[in-house]
């Protein structure tokens, strides 16, 4: 046991369970550093009380911290982060317990600063503080709650590196005050799955990010949910060749514009809904959306560049176009457009193309699509027993 | 919503018994939790854990009135006598962050878990109670058990608020002798995922799982649901909800009208099956969508009335509708879009389309009893029907053909 605590630079105690303890009386000089690889637990409470003091600075590969079901408490608007890992280092994971009032002003304030890579943050709640978890590269969060945190500069719940995981998490009623807003924000070749995050509020001339996963991202069964005061919205977003299966997202408000979900170039939506939005779904070039609904929107329901595929679709009640492009060469396949202002809108000589779609009672027109588009035939008011040769017809249906 | 929290002045009496006996650590720091504590008032963050089974009569078990607690039942249980007014674990309102973990909760007449705000319940198995759980915003409920309740009438058996998960839920074999609003009932912009109720009783007005505005359900079940006074609905999904990869098999309403899955405004319904909803006044449908809702990929069978109900404003694509005692699919108001749908054995019409401008294309229908189609309104749009086409048809002329066989 000697030996250990000289190597932890602290006068631990070894538990029987062979685990290193951690107490309030081990904080006497914070942070207490972790430089042994091993098995660590918090047999109390832990208060830091110091500025721009870590609570626990892990400096080692391999190594477990199990918070016990104790809360570390930071000093406030003076701290820095609760758990802070440094870079050059991975393997660390971090479980079972809370963190509370690391509300520092600079960018390194949060619940756990974890900025090595290969890191397992679980079974975890930050509230009162800045941020709330990071973790770099290859990691995984799960099963964390984020909330009432605020930050002056960008701000997030939840933050991870390229090619990690983030699994049923809640981030809700987190804000920055200057700078964009994320619930959950995420690198390249990510996956997020089953977490809700809602309520975000952010600042005049910034974003708010339900959901912000990089490049090449995924986001399954997630919703975001009423985030507003802000000057654009994003309810759930992904980068470029990123997808979102069998999400929500609804209710947002911007003063300039709040898009339920937003797709770079290459992106898949699929089998999601949007409502109450200014934009319900909104994708860039060369990207597939299939089997979604976009409703009651401010203005357009579907949103979309070039050369993308709009597939088995339903634009319900949007205050604009229920299908809009000023792009050029997309494919329109089987949609439905049902009581919006217009139902396709392709203003643009541009050269999409329309096929089996259906314009039903849309309030000013069901089509108004530019020459130049390719637009299968058009049956208007077919009436009761018709029939149409024309495989790739479109119809339109007025009262 | 009711009963999220407890009122302190529901607890008063039991704060003023602070630690009627001083707990003692566990060798980590953890508060060790005995019968001798009991009832206890917990007032100090910090990580508790049961060293044993323990018993209480009256009350609450355990309060909370603290930030920032974990209470370990360590595989333990908190037995009650089933008293109207006792309850296993309750935070006070205005106390959020709470965890309780790993154990059981059996016999508190009035609910079991009052959890607060930011709560997290997992792996707890709740029988005997009346109320599981009531749980406030933002919270986290993953791997329970909820098992034989008696319902009492201060809420809905399992209740949380905004932004929460559940998920991996069991809910089953219990009797309400007081209506409520729902058996699972969430409020806006929570994830509703593998909830299972089965096996539930009630005797009146019953919605048995409901999402609030927003919200996802995702692969969740409703099996074997009765009410002797409706109506009773499996699944309701509030405004701007998805509902995807769920069933619902056993509606039974002795007296009233009895709804398999009930899709809200703006709402969207993917993959999903209902079976077997049964109404003794005839009033049963499998699936109705008010105004501005879609449906696609569905199976709706078995129904003691109509399959498939729309009001106004929707789509209807690719689903079946089959085995009905009414319709297999009604429009009532007009402005909807059915296609590829495929409807069979129904004593009603296949499809009866009441009001104006729907339209349906490519659907099929087989052995109607009433007919195959029933237009009622005069300015719906339908492709022709052809009748038993044979083998081997062509319909180059008409590619948008409904068929008859």
């Amino acid at each position: 046991m000697a030996v250990v605590s000289l190597l932890v630079n602290q006068s631990s105690v070894v538990a029987d369970s062979g685990r290193i303890e951690i107490g309030q009386k081990d904080l006497q000089d914070p942070p207490y550093r972790i430089e042994v690889s091993g098995s660590y637990i918090l047999t109390s409470p832990l208060v830091v009380t110091q500025a721009g003091a870590n609570a626990i600075w892990v400096m080692a590969d391999h190594v477990e911290l199990d918070l016990n079901g104790f809360t570390i408490f930071g000093p406030g608007n003076t701290s820095v982060s609760a758990i802070y890992q440094s870079a050059g280092n991975r393997h660390l994971k971090v479980r079972n317990g809370n963190i509370e009032n690391w509300a520092g002003g600079t960018g390194a304030a949060m619940g756990v600063n974890a900025a090595g890579a290969q890191n397992t943050l679980e079974d975890l709640l930050a509230c009162r503080s800045a941020r709330g978890f990071y973790s770099g590269r290859d990691s995984m969060v799960r099963r964390c709650i984020a909330f009432s945190n605020a930050s002056a500069v960008e701000a997030y719940g939840i933050r991870v590196g390229d090619g990690s995981q983030v699994q049923q998490c809640i981030v809700r009623k987190s804000r920055s005050t200057g700078h964009n807003s994320h619930g959950i924000l995420t690198g390249a070749g990510c996956v997020v799955s089953d977490c809700v995050v809602s309520e975000l509020s952010g600042a005049a001339g910034f974003s708010i990010y339900g959901i912000n996963a990089g490049a090449a991202s995924r986001l399954i069964r997630c919703v975001s949910y009423a985030c507003s005061n802000a000057t654009t919205v994003y309810g759930l977003a992904v980068g470029e060749g990123g997808s979102i299966r069998e999400c929500v997202s609804t209710y947002h408000a911007a003063s300039s514009s709040a898009q339920g979900f937003s797709g770079g170039n290459f992106a898949i939506v699929q089998d999601s809904l949007a409502y109450g939005n200014d934009v319900g779904i909104k994708v860039a070039n060369d990207a597939l959306i299939q089997g979604c609904m976009a409703a009651e929107a401010d203005a357009d329901g579907f949103q979309f560049t070039s050369r993308c595929r709009l597939e088995n679709n339903y634009a319900y009640s949007n205050a604009w176009g229920g299908f809009s492009t000023a792009g050029y060469q997309n494919q329109l396949w089987e949609n439905d457009a049902i009581g919006n202002y217009i139902g396709f809108y392709a203003l643009m000589n541009h050269s999409n193309f329309l096929a089996r779609n259906t314009g039903l009672l849309n309030t000013t027109t069901n089509y108004s699509i530019a020459a130049g588009n390719s637009l299968g035939t058009l049956r208007t008011n077919p009436g009761r027993d018709f029939t149409v040769e024309e495989p790739w017809a479109n119809f339109s249906i007025n009262p | 919503m009711k009963n999220r929290k407890t009122r302190w002045g529901e607890g008063a009496c039991a704060a003023l018994m602070l630690l009627l006996a001083a707990p003692c650590w566990a060798a980590n720091g953890q508060i060790k939790l005995g019968q001798r504590n009991i009832p206890l008032t917990i007032t100090n963050s910090g990580s508790y854990v049961l060293t044993e089974s323990v018993t209480n009569g009256s009350g609450s078990a355990i309060q909370v009135a603290a930030n920032n607690v974990t209470l370990d039942l360590n595989g333990y249980a908190i037995k009650g006598n089933r008293t109207s007014f006792s309850s296993a674990i309750s935070v006070f309102e205005g106390w959020r962050g709470v965890r309780i973990l790993n154990g059981h909760l059996e016999d508190f007449g009035r609910f079991a878990v009052g959890l607060g705000d930011f709560g997290r319940m997992e792996r707890i198995t709740i029988s005997g109670c009346g109320q599981a759980v009531g749980a406030g915003e933002g919270c986290l409920i993953l791997d329970c058990q909820v098992f034989s309740n008696s319902t009492v009438d201060i809420g809905n058996p399992i209740d949380f608020g905004p932004g929460s998960i559940v998920q991996n839920v069991l809910y089953g074999d219990s009797v309400s002798k007081y209506p409520f609003d729902a058996i699972v009932e969430g409020s806006a912009g929570s994830l509703l995922s593998g909830i299972h109720v089965a096996h539930q009783a009630t005797t009146g007005a019953c919605w048995v799982v409901q999402a609030g505005a927003g919200s996802l359900v995702a692969g969740c079940t409703v099996a074997d649901c009765r009410t002797r006074a409706g109506p009773m609905i499996g699944i309701q999904a509030l405004f701007g909800s998805l509902v995807v990869d769920s069933a619902v098999q056993g509606i039974e309403v002795v007296n009233g009208s009895a709804v398999g899955l009930r899709a809200s405004h703006g709402a969207m319904v993917l993959r999903c099956r209902v079976n077997a909803v049964t109404s003794s006044l005839s009033q049963a449908t499998g699936l109705y969508g008010t105004y501005g809702t879609a449906v696609s990929d569905c199976t709706i069978t078995d129904v003691a009335g109509t399959g498939v109900e729309f009001d106004s404003m929707g789509r209807v694509v690719r689903s079946v509708s089959s085995g009905h005692a009414g319709l297999g699919y009604e429009v009532i108001r007009g402005g909807v879009v059915l296609r590829e749908n495929h409807a069979a054995r129904t004593s009603g019409y296949g499809y009866q389309i009441r009001g104006f401008t729907s339209l349906l294309l490519l659907n099929t229908a087989s052995r109607a009893g009433s007919g195959f189609w029933d237009f009622v309104g005069q300015t719906n749009h339908r492709a022709q029907v052809v009748s038993s086409p044979g083998m081997f048809y062509e319909l180059r002329s008409n590619s948008w053909a409904n068929i008859r066989y």
